[in-house]
């Protein structure tokens, strides 16, 4: 049990984790938006793996380049979405999580019409051949995550606490009313919230896309561990969502390592069912709107 | 009490329509559609009550519905022991179990009991996979006997029906009891408001692990009747999808009433087979078919009527 073995599977969680943190942010932000629980977000992430597969595969351009396509053409499908998800903001828990699921089997077959049940191959674009560093390996594709993922997040936080845009969308979370009589229109912040949620989604779509095989289901376990990670952090609030993503990741690798894989689940939702229970809002957690 | 008599009149028409069903459905297609109805409208209506009268978004039923068929499967395959033992012991085992998920859920609300529930449910969903050596893991329990009563088994979809029926009945029957009773009321009081409920001495606590438990020992029910109706059960047919589903029937048919589970469990099960014809698009029209019930009609089809009157009255 050296130092080593530690760091190494600290290093596998955290990879794994980012991705949680990532697809927890954009149901935390969209929730503080608009008000919903988009349960289609699983699909958004299949969407965005599937768009970066088009752009790097079947189109053959550059990863760079492809991955800033894949993830601005799910940000847009995310930014028109906001028409069909505006009936079913701020309606009752349940209408919400049936609608937006029933939008997500719409979404996920017609994925499975357009490209086909079977699982496709995402090429790692930094290849495959795992590197040693001290008795550590790593694999290329977690470096990627590791550099992307925190750019990204970084930038978030800079576009949302210092430009124009991002003060008014922070207005609308904090209070529609006051935020509408300002002149801020509501609907195309809500609008941008979805876009910008998805664009996040579809960067951990296509950054988790070489671990797993794209394919039309492949949002749901990502999506569910991301909406966990989300709740477990505080629901409504992004940054809680990455620490929610960080733990949940290091929490599965570290009991696929000590226990076994099989439990994978049950452990890291004891951990959280644990954790609610004693912080029932939540690790970040400020009093939410009670909607029930 | 004109009303009165004309109610009762259509009651006894709709009782005997149903008596009578099988004479006329000759497809057993078609009929084991209607079985499948029978058990979603005890699962769905066991649903209701604790999401539609006591306001609480629990989210383990299908997990429950496993309990209980696996409950069943068990007894009947291993032990031999007979349905009219099983049963029992299925709901029992799930009633059980709905303490023991219900326990923990008491302590959250909202999203956070959302994810309790679901939580505790995915833990069940792969402890189904896993424990191989007591559930057969992935592949399943094969060959669970048909119940038989009097000496005659009930080993065809016809036969089967008339058990589906009376339960079905007896559970509708029981919820409409449980309504009118103090417990009822403390479920609507709990859901309206908590402040309230506890200020007018509701222990909510106590209330709500009724609740668990009563809703639970329905999808027990039904559960059981599904492993001797299929002979077959697996982990697969109590995974997110079949929660998905149990939900939806309750939206479309109207959360917190009667009649809703009946119809959504009727529309939905139906819907899903005939769309079966569009091939590689019924999902999507299933998908969007649910999503256009719960924006354009979201207290459920039980308004239909209403509306219908409501826009002939304007026109």
């Amino acid at each position: 049990m050296g130092i080593g073995l530690i760091t190494q599977i600290l290093l596998g969680g955290l990879g794994i984790g980012i991705i949680y943190s990532l697809v927890g942010m954009g149901y935390s932000m969209i929730y503080r938006s608009m008000g919903l629980i988009n349960f289609a977000h699983a699909s958004i992430f299949m969407l965005g793996a599937y768009m970066g597969l088009v752009f790097y595969v079947t189109l053959g351009f550059p990863f760079p380049i492809a991955f800033l396509f894949g993830v601005l053409s799910t940000g847009m499908i995310g930014f028109f979405l906001e028409r069909i998800l505006r009936p079913l903001s701020r309606i009752d828990l349940m209408f919400m999580l049936i609608g937006t699921l029933a939008l997500g089997i719409v979404f996920d077959n017609l994925a499975q019409i357009i490209w086909g049940a079977e699982g496709l191959q995402f090429p790692a674009p930094l290849g495959e051949e795992p590197i040693s560093l001290g008795g550590i390996t790593i694999e290329p594709q977690t470096i990627l995550i590791f550099i992307i993922a925190p750019l990204l997040m970084v930038f978030l936080q800079v576009f949302m606490q210092k430009s124009r845009t991002g003060k008014a969308m922070r207005a609308v979370a904090q209070d529609r009313e006051t935020a509408g009589a300002m002149g801020i229109s509501l609907n195309r912040m809500n609008a941008l919230t979805l876009g910008i949620g998805s664009a996040i989604a579809a960067v951990a779509g296509i950054l988790a896309a070489p671990i797993f095989l794209v394919s039309p289901n492949m949002g749901w376990s990502v999506a569910i561990k991301g909406f966990a990670a989300a709740i477990l952090g505080g629901f409504g609030n992004p940054i809680g969502a990455v620490i929610g993503g960080l733990i949940f990741g290091i929490i599965e690798a570290a009991s696929a390592f000590f226990i076994s894989s099989t439990y994978k689940y049950t452990i890291s939702f004891a951990i959280t069912i644990a954790v609610l229970m004693f912080k029932p809002m939540g690790i970040l957690g400020e009093p939410t709107i009670e909607k029930m | 009490m004109e009303l009165s008599r004309i109610r009762v009149i259509s009651y006894i028409i709709i009782g005997l329509l149903l008596i009578f069903l099988p004479a006329f459905v000759k497809s057993i297609y078609v009929l084991h559609i209607i079985n499948m109805v029978l058990i979603y409208i005890i699962i769905v209506s066991g649903m209701n009550i604790i999401m539609g009268y006591c306001g609480q978004f629990m989210l383990a039923q299908a997990a429950f519905y496993g309990i209980g068929a696996y409950t069943s499967a068990i007894l009947s395959t291993r032990f031999e022991l007979s349905f009219w033992f099983c049963l029992p012991a299925a709901i029992i085992v799930t009633c059980i179990a709905g303490l023991l998920v219900g326990l923990p859920c008491l302590k959250v609300k909202g999203h956070y009991l959302a994810i309790v529930s679901l939580g505790l449910a995915v833990v069940i969903h792969e402890a189904m996979v896993n424990l191989v050596n007591i559930t057969n893991g992935p592949g399943g329990i094969i060959r669970i006997p048909a119940p038989s009563l009097f000496g005659m088994s009930l080993n065809t979809d016809h036969r089967y029906y008339y058990l589906l029926l009376v339960f079905a009945f007896i559970s509708v029957l029981f919820v409409n009891l449980i309504l009118g009773s103090r417990v009822g009321r403390a479920f609507i009081a709990i859901r309206e408001s908590y402040t309230a409920a506890e200020a007018m001495g509701i222990n909510h606590r106590f209330y709500k692990i009724i609740g668990f438990v009563l809703s639970a020992s329905y999808a027990g029910l039904g559960g059981s009747l599904y492993a001797h109706l299929i002979n077959f059960v697996s982990p697969d047919s109590f995974g997110l999808e079949e929660l998905l589903l149990e939900i939806a029937m309750l939206l479309v048919g109207g959360i917190g009433t009667i009649a809703g589970p009946i119809l959504g469990a009727t529309v939905l099960s139906f819907g899903y087979e005939y769309l079966r014809a569009l091939k590689g698009l019924q999902m999507v029209v299933y998908g969007l078919m649910i999503l256009f019930f719960v924006i354009f009609i979201p207290q459920g089809l039980v308004t239909i009527k209403d509306r219908v009157l409501a826009f002939k009255r304007r026109s």
